[in-house]
């Protein structure tokens, strides 16, 4: 329903219902910079998603989308990118959502190399459910699920990722929309499955870490003459996310074919395009005899 | 002297290769012209537990086994003293006396005395036999049948053929390997034992058939009607169909993905589905159990959805590998909230490839999920059958909104309130289309919507999608004389022991019955059901579990009561003649 606007052809007449301030409203804006960098129509792209504020996101952007089930957006667009490899499927998950109902996914997404970009919104809070520490929370962290401080410490999705063979990975932060763009647009144009975890500000639960403190902190691997290639290097700053200086940028990228590569059945086209109507049988009933 | 008449019992330990011998006497017998039924009972155990396989030979259709065998063929020590009370009188019991095989998990067992003097005690040194091809011991399950070929009289012509296709990967040493071995078993129980057995089984002129089992009807089913994407987690007993089709995944263009849970399963399956090809994905009840989430979102979200649920003993992992009918309960109710779900039970191979076929033209038609629901028995027992009919298959994707109306409008409303409920939809990548889908109350575009009314006339659109589905003639078959004395009831997989027990008691008793077998158990043919019901003399319950969960569903659905229940939930399935005698009892 885009007014036939180049600059505006993403955006929807529906308006995001999250807070004043929501980090969501960045990564949004991220997202459709992204795709009009890349030069993509509203019907070239699909946008799937979880449950929980950041994953209402198809709602408010003008592309196809699916927004499913609590931690299982990765097995969606899985099925969505092989089903139409001509699609860009982009899956849209929180922490809560992606790092903590739906790990498993995470990991078996890296390690299969769909080609998929992950856009993870990452405030360390479960905010729709009002609050409650999530995989990623700091340790200490004090909310109505953890009155007296989270006792466990967060894990690191960047590291994980590379851990699970993920060949692009990178995080940006909520409050540089212009950083985030060229992330996801490069992670759309990496083949193969690609992270983009994002630092989220969320100014209702976690308002601790909010865009100064997350201002104070963030920088960019590619200041400091970081070699996306250095998987050893990528690891060791994936590891150190700690209250301490945050990276922001592309940590790593490989070159592992993805996953599509290797089926032939998806060479000629996609498998939606396949005529399916006289699938003939009658040889393999032979083989029965 | 019995001809082309046989019920076959062959056990040893797994790992053994007892299945190869099973299913390769089956096929050569199908081959030779005869009907065949395979029934396999094995643990859920790689190695050492004993397993055994029944191979019902005849020269009519035969669909069900028998608690006795004619002959026992044993490739261990258990397997005498676990069967051979089961051998009929007259009968014959093969074994290797000398070389006798015990499993590494039995050390120490040995073959009791045999006290039986009513059978054939048939000793074939299958060990030495094997040596002598120049073979290893392993060769013993060639040695197997090669004997039983013998003694069975049966053209050895049948069986080098088949040894020549399924070993020729392996190279031609083993080949020749393995016919001389066959060759020596069969000249040996030949010379030896020459008219030793009861029974012959000799070639008949008959059209090709296939040796097929429920998990190969309904993967053809799923192939034939243009599945183009399978996800599954390996799950016994339908692991099978996952196997069938990553075979054939690259010749007939389709996916078939291994995911990591049943969870992915399903999603990637609504996923595909949703991008707009013939999307499946295939369990059992415990994986189903993971499945359900998503089954609410297909109904929700409109997408559609076929799965296969094969069924076996629950709960929780509960035997794995033998079969049951527990799960109708379950699957008609899983998940929260209302909206509409199909559910049909086919109840043999043929049922299994027309109705896997139907389940994706209704998923598409009503765009809601449908569940294909087959047990073990079903899933992997074998029956002959000619090849199937597919000619007058049509394939009907349901409404579609023209691409061209798309454009021209540009107010696409996915979820449209319509008279039937089915909004006609789209897919991803067509212009002018896009739209969203959600798991949320939405309004007619597929945008979030908590309105009051809106909420009341999108859920009453999607329950009323599956009212135009008339399932009063499709859905339920009364097989038999409708004026018959007793009318039996039930569903699935004991369809074939039901109608062979209904034709042992006509035969011997001048006993006349007939069988309702409700297939669709939702939407249920209630009205046709109670009709029969109503007007049947004598009504019993036939089911596979331990509650007589169709007997409720019609209790439910019909307000009729069947009292008479005969009900068998130790993971096996029915013999024809021990439901023959229970019906007996009961009348």
């Amino acid at each position: 329903m885009h007014d036939g606007n180049e600059r505006t052809r993403f955006n929807t007449a529906a308006r995001p219902n999250w807070c004043v301030g929501c980090g969501n409203f960045g990564i949004l804006s991220g997202l459709k910079k992204a795709l009009l960098k890349l030069e993509l129509e509203p019907h070239q792209v699909v946008v799937a998603s979880g449950i929980g504020c950041s994953s209402k996101i198809p709602h408010w952007i003008n592309v196809y989308g699916l927004h499913g089930l609590h931690g299982r957006t990765l097995p969606v667009a899985t099925g969505l990118r092989l089903a139409n490899h001509d699609m860009v499927v982009i899956a849209e998950a929180g922490d809560g959502d992606g790092y903590s109902e739906g790990m498993n996914h995470f990991i078996q997404a890296a390690r299969r190399n769909v080609d998929l970009t992950y856009v993870v919104h990452n405030n360390g809070v479960f905010a729709l459910t009002t609050g409650q520490t999530s995989s990623t929370g700091k340790q200490g962290f004090v909310s109505s699920s953890t009155p007296d401080g989270s006792i466990e410490p967060p894990f690191h999705p960047a590291a994980l990722a590379i851990a699970a063979g993920a060949n692009f990975v990178a995080r940006g932060f909520s409050g540089d929309i212009e950083q985030l763009g060229e992330l996801i647009a490069a992670a759309v144009e990496h083949p193969g499955f690609a992270l983009v975890d994002v630092l989220q500000v969320c100014v209702s639960f976690n308002p601790e870490r909010g865009y100064k403190w997350y201002q104070q902190r963030v920088y960019k691997l590619e200041d400091e003459g970081h070699d996306p290639r250095d998987q050893d290097r990528a690891l060791a700053v994936a590891l150190a996310d700690g209250d301490g200086r945050l990276a922001t940028g592309v940590f790593y990228q490989g070159d592992r074919p993805p996953y599509e590569r290797s089926l032939p059945q998806l060479r000629d086209a996609p498998l939606v395009d396949h005529d399916i109507a006289n699938t003939d049988v009658r040889f393999l009933m032979q083989e029965l005899i | 002297m019995k001809r082309n008449e046989l019920s076959l019992i062959v056990g040893g330990y797994a790992g053994q290769g007892v299945k190869t011998v099973a299913q390769a006497f089956a096929r050569v017998c199908s081959r030779a012209g005869l009907r065949v039924f395979l029934n396999q009972e094995y643990p859920s155990n790689i190695k050492g537990e004993h397993n055994y396989f029944q191979v019902m030979v005849a020269e009519e259709p035969v669909g069900a086994h028998t608690r006795q065998a004619d002959v026992l063929l044993a490739l261990d020590a258990k397997t005498v003293n676990l069967h051979i009370d089961k051998i009929a009188p007259q009968g014959a019991l093969v074994f290797d006396r000398e070389g006798v095989e015990t499993s590494p998990i039995d050390t120490g067992l040995k073959v009791g005395k045999i006290q039986r003097v009513d059978i054939a005690v048939l000793d074939i040194p299958f060990k030495q036999i094997a040596r002598e091809a120049g073979g290893s011991a392993r060769m013993i399950n060639t040695v197997g049948i090669g004997s039983l070929q013998g003694l069975l009289r049966l053209d050895f012509a049948l069986l080098a053929n088949l040894l020549r296709e399924s070993l020729s990967r392996l190279g031609d040493e083993i080949v020749q390997q393995n016919l001389d071995a066959a060759r020596r078993a069969y000249d040996f129980a030949r010379g030896h034992y020459s008219e030793k057995l009861d029974t012959v089984l000799e070639r008949r002129q008959a059209p090709q058939r296939m040796l097929i089992s429920g998990n190969d009807a309904v993967a053809l089913g799923a192939l034939r009607a243009g599945l183009k994407f399978y996800s599954s987690y390996p799950m016994s007993p339908s692991s099978g169909v996952l196997s069938f089709l990553s075979k054939r995944a690259r010749d007939y263009g389709l996916a078939a993905i291994l995911t990591e849970d049943e969870i992915s399963a399903a999603g990637m399956a609504i996923g595909a589905s949703f991008a707009g090809v013939r999307a499946m994905t295939g369990t059992s009840g415990g994986g189903f159990c993971l499945m359900t989430e998503f089954l609410g979102l297909a109904g929700m979200a409109e997408i559609p959805l076929v799965i296969l649920e094969g069924q076996r003993p629950g709960p929780a992992t509960g035997l794995p590998t033998r079969t049951e009918q527990g799960d109708l309960k379950f699957v008609l109710s899983a998940h929260q909230g209302d909206f509409p779900r199909i559910v049909i039970a086919p109840g043999d191979p043929p049922e299994a490839f027309r109705l896997t076929f139907d389940a994706f033209n209704l998923a598409d038609r009503y765009q809601t999920p449908v569940i294909v629901l087959t047990d073990k028995h079903l899933a992997e027992s074998f029956w002959t059958y000619e090849p199937f009919d597919t000619a007058g298959l049509t394939i009907d994707r349901g409404e579609y909104v023209a691409e061209d109306e798309l454009s021209e409008t540009g107010d696409y409303q996915r979820f449209r309130i319509t008279e039937s409920g089915v909004s006609p939809r789209t897919r991803p990548g067509i212009p002018g289309g896009v739209f969203k889908a959600t798991g949320n109350e939405h309004n007619e575009y597929g945008l979030l919507s908590e309105d009051a009314d809106n909420r009341a006339a999108q859920t009453s659109k999607r329950l009323r999608k599956t009212t135009a589905l008339d399932v009063s003639q499709i859905g339920v078959k009364l097989h038999g004389d409708p004026g018959a004395e007793v009318t039996l009831v039930g569903w699935g997989s004991t369809k074939l022991v039901i109608l062979e027990a209904m034709a042992f008691l006509r035969e011997s008793q001048n006993l006349n019955c007939n069988f309702l077998q409700p297939i669709y158990l939702e939407p249920f043919p209630a009205g046709r059901v109670a009709e029969v019901i109503s007007r049947a003399k004598r009504t019993l319950l036939v089911e596979n579990n331990a509650t007589g969960q169709l007997g409720n569903l019609i209790r439910q659905k019909t307000g009729l009561a069947i009292e008479d229940r005969i009900l068998k939930y130790n993971g096996r399935q029915f013999y024809r003649d021990e439901l023959a005698e229970a019906l007996l009892q009961r009348l």
